[in-house]
């Protein structure tokens, strides 16, 4: 047992549901979306790339690539959040709303492509 | 291996191990968020995340704003004494983590190789690698700059390299501080650049020399290069070898100094070929045959006296080492000074030539022996480059400098291959195969190398560019009336 592996595979699947947990729902409905989701998501997300800095195979590679795709999303979600919460005058309407949740959608993409490339990269190496 | 292994094997490593500072940064502005968000202020409800990313960020940063936009409740003032002391260490030991990082000497030095690397790469015009950079590396770039030729600079000492980046030269001389021995390192110095026309080996160390002349001969099949040797050994070994000119470095000087005795003219005209142009062509008198005083009887002196037997006349040699079994006649041993000069004969020697490796030895002795006799022919050894004003002054008829000498053969060998075989025909006046030579073709490139000097002394005089150098070994005519009546006789 690879306590290193397990420590890399724990905070990119973390960084997977969590993302998922959060756009889980109906897009324009505030209920389904909270607002902790995205940030311990966006966290977890973080710490996700800072493992995956410094790999020198192919895989790695990519695996950085689509950590920086979701982070870049997460941080759009959360822009768009912060600047429509605290400079315009509606808030966070259902329009916002529904913004907000399909640019966390695309980081679940790209959160899922380096899952699926973790796992296929583990089958692999049994073999 | 690409040439850039170097460079993205240290940056992953620096990367990887920025990975904890920047986790740890990470965490704390996680919890000093989350803390924030979750903590009641004075009006009961907490702040939003935005204001609580906002005083987190003034805090660790330790700009320090305030509590903004309202005054803090007590809660949040407890958490923020918490986050106050944790955030700042965290961010100062963060970057000053990666700024570490960033100037680590691995990282840095990769990174130059591979900035040099790219340097090279980029030079449009022939050029030649330099291994080496002490007084012969410097004299031989200084020499090539005069040239047109571009450098690439090759050597393991940290201080020459700084030296040679405060020079200032015509043409690019890039330099690297790096073993020339090592293959990486001479392919990133353009070994298999096609422009490179020629690798020069000549750093202190013969074993330094030996390997970056079998790299090369690996590596570039189409390079000849030219490498220095102090041992016979090494010189048989390397001519074995062959396609390599081998320059043993006291030969050369013996060589050198018996051809300015013997045959000044032609020794003038190899100087010519090599000196900046604007130089003109010095005539010289000659050293009469006469009885020779040698003084030093390391390498360097032992090749001198073989040398000077050959050209006939009696040598006298004096050395405070002298090993016991060679005792006699001809070998004095102790330190020259007058007693030992005198019982060598100063007054009937027609030459002394003051030949040890230090260079305050050296003047001590021609000025004592300038002393004894002011008539005699007064040649000595410089060493280092650095005594160059002392030797300026001195009253000596010939100066030659072993790393001055081995440089100009050198410049020779890059001009044109066949201009030192030219010379050497010359010398043995075997005309005839000149003659038959040119015939061939084969010595177009001496004899266009030859007009291309004449054509830039042309342009020169023309321009009135160039101030005219110095000439190093030179003679003083006003003061040498009585050789010039012998030598004319």
């Amino acid at each position: 047992m690879n306590i290193e592996k397990t420590v890399f595979g724990f905070f990119v699947l973390l960084a997977l549901t969590l993302n998922y947990s959060f756009v889980n729902g109906d897009i324009d409905n505030p209920a389904h979306h909270n607002v902790w989701l995205l940030f311990v998501a966006i966290i977890a997300n973080l710490l996700a790339t800072g493992l995956k800095l410094g790999e020198r195979s192919q895989t790695g590679a990519l695996q950085l690539a689509t950590a920086f795709v979701a982070d870049l999303q997460l941080f759009a979600a959360a822009g768009v959040w912060t600047i429509a919460a605290h400079t315009t005058e509606d808030g966070v309407t259902v329009d916002v709303l529904a913004s907000i949740v399909s640019l966390a959608n695309g980081a679940l993409l790209a959160n899922v492509v380096s899952v699926v490339m973790v796992v296929a990269e583990t089958l692999m190496a049994r073999r | 291996m690409s040439e850039s292994a170097d460079i993205d094997r240290v940056s992953m490593i620096v990367l990887r191990a920025m990975r904890t500072p920047l986790a740890i940064l990470m965490l704390v502005y996680a919890i000093g968020i989350a803390g924030f968000v979750v903590i009641p202020g004075t009006s009961g409800s907490p702040m939003s995340f935005m204001h609580a990313t906002y005083f987190l960020s003034y805090t660790a940063t330790t700009t320090g704003f305030g509590e903004i936009p309202v005054p803090f409740s007590g809660a949040q003032r407890l958490w923020a004494i918490v986050v106050l002391h944790v955030s700042v260490v965290a961010w100062l030991y963060s970057v000053g983590a990666i700024l570490r990082l960033v100037q680590n000497e691995h990282f840095r030095r990769a990174l130059s190789q591979h900035i040099f690397a790219r340097r090279v790469a980029g030079i449009r015009e022939p050029f030649a690698i330099i291994c080496g950079f002490g007084d012969a590396g410097s004299l031989l770039a200084r020499g090539m700059a005069v040239l047109g030729i571009p450098g690439v600079i090759v050597d393991n000492d940290e201080d020459r390299i700084k030296a040679l980046k405060l020079r200032s030269y015509d043409v690019p001389m890039i330099g690297v501080c790096a073993d020339s021995g090592d293959p990486r390192q001479l392919l990133n110095a353009g070994l298999r650049n096609p422009r490179c026309r020629g690798i020069v080996a000549v750093t202190d160390d013969e074993q330094v020399n030996l390997r970056t002349t079998v790299m090369t001969r690996v590596l570039n099949t189409h390079l000849r290069p030219i490498c220095r040797v102090d041992t016979r050994r090494a010189l048989d070994e390397l001519d074995e070898l062959g396609s390599t000119v081998v320059l043993d470095y006291f030969e050369v000087f013996a060589r050198k100094l018996c051809l300015a005795f013997n045959h000044p003219a032609l020794h003038a005209l190899e100087d010519w070929l090599v000196r900046v142009p604007g130089a003109t062509l010095e005539p010289r008198t000659t050293c009469p045959a006469g009885p020779w005083i040698l003084c030093g009887y390391g390498r360097l002196g032992r090749r001198v006296e073989r040398a000077l037997k050959e050209l006939g006349g009696r040598v006298t040699v004096i050395d405070p080492d002298m090993p016991e079994e060679e005792r006699g006649g001809a070998h004095i041993r102790g330190s020259a000074n007058r007693a030992t000069l005198r019982q060598a004969g100063i007054d009937e020697a027609a030459c002394v030539i003051v030949g040890t490796d230090d260079d305050a030895v050296n003047l001590r002795v021609t000025m004592i022996a300038r002393e004894l006799n002011p008539e005699a022919f007064l040649a000595v050894r410089q060493n280092h480059y650095a005594n160059e004003t002392a030797y300026a002054r001195a009253d000596v008829d010939l100066v030659m400098h072993p790393d001055r000498i081995l440089s100009r053969h050198i410049q020779l060998e890059l001009i044109s291959p066949l201009l030192p075989a030219l010379l050497q025909l010359l010398l043995q006046r075997k005309l005839h195969l000149l003659r038959r030579m040119m015939t061939q073709h084969m010595l177009w490139n001496g004899v266009t190398a030859i007009l291309q000097r004449a054509l830039n002394i042309l342009k020169a005089a023309f321009l009135k560019s160039q101030p005219r150098k110095k000439l190093r070994l030179r003679r003083k005519p006003l003061q040498r009336k009585k050789l010039l009546r012998k030598s004319l006789q």
